[in-house]
């Protein structure tokens, strides 16, 4: 959705036009849902945080005052809502504490040997805590600047750059650490 | 070993798989805000009957210690309920604007004190007027 069309929707939202704002939800609840997920790591709560964010988003709408991006605003409040939400729910997470391994074979293929690892990698991030997890999500996945993340999550800018340095590096020790190929 | 270099870690945490949610999500939340009540049709709900009690017994207290403080003012049962009724009624006159909850209190809370000291100083003003009357 352009940038055009999204001013566009979002004054016919205001205007009465309720059904619009479907265009809305469409466009960007994969990427919402994907962040309160990896942030909440149930999915049926994600699900019904994530529907509670679009309402209040629909409800405030007359509040967004285009000072930054609609997606910036949208995400600000995913962010907020799941972290009140795991204080609210008060919702425990354990990092992997156990020492695990996956070998892998000799003869696998590249293609295979890349698979294994985004899936233990997609493990790895599941486990993360949850500022840590919204921070790779929206960075990796949502393709965020940094200057936006600071925003969303009211992280100061050289910190939410630290952070994500860390937890990079966290993530690719786990990962080789993990990953062991068989001894032939 | 393998050798997972920044550059590497960077590329597999771009190929996390995507995540999607149910299959009727955005029909669900449709259904959701086509059942949110109308804006225009707030009810006076127990909330807003416990701020204006709140916000009233504030400014009574508030405007009682004023008056008895600096101004040496002694208020009778009645004046107080008098002042009560006041307070309330600006707190009740001030929902029905279309602003939020915490404006109306706001509103509710600065008419009433407003109406307090109005009170308070024409009081004392009544007194000053019969002690020289008396003198």
């Amino acid at each position: 959705m352009s940038t055009l069309s999204e001013k566009e929707t979002i004054a016919r939202v205001l205007q009465g036009e309720q059904h619009a704002f479907a265009v809305i939800v469409e466009h960007y609840k994969d990427k919402v849902f994907a962040l309160v997920f990896r942030m909440m790591r149930q999915r049926e709560t994600a699900e019904e945080v994530t529907q509670d964010i679009f309402i209040k988003v629909f409800q405030n709408l007359s509040s967004f005052k285009e000072q930054s991006a609609f997606s910036t605003w949208l995400y600000r409040i995913a962010y907020n809502t799941a972290i009140s939400e795991i204080r609210k729910r008060k919702l425990i997470f354990q990092e992997l504490s156990e020492h695990y391994f996956v070998s892998l074979k000799d003869d696998s293929s590249e293609k295979e040997i890349e698979e294994q690892r985004i899936g233990e990698l997609n493990r790895l991030v599941s486990a993360l805590p949850p500022e840590e997890a919204a921070l790779i999500t929206l960075f990796y996945h949502d393709d965020k600047s940094m200057e936006e993340i600071s925003r969303i999550t009211g992280i100061s800018l050289s910190n939410a750059k630290i952070k994500i340095h860390r937890t990079r590096n966290k993530l690719r020790e786990q990962l080789k650490g993990v990953l062991q190929y068989d001894e032939p | 070993m393998m050798n997972h270099n920044t550059s590497q870690i960077d590329d597999l945490l771009r190929k996390l798989p995507a995540i999607h949610p149910g299959a009727n999500f955005t029909a669900s939340v449709m259904n959701r805000i086509a059942a949110l009540p109308e804006k225009a049709a707030r009810k006076l709900t127990p909330w807003h009957i416990a701020f204006i009690i709140a916000g009233s017994s504030l400014l009574i207290g508030l405007g009682g210690w004023l008056a008895h403080s600096v101004w040496s003012i002694e208020f009778t049962f009645m004046q107080r309920l008098g002042n009560l009724f006041t307070a309330t009624g600006a707190s009740l006159l001030s929902l029905f604007k279309e602003v939020r909850i915490p404006s109306n209190i706001l509103g509710g809370l600065i008419g009433g004190i407003f109406l307090l000291l109005l009170d308070a100083w024409l009081r004392n003003k009544q007194r000053k007027h019969r002690v020289q009357e008396a003198s």
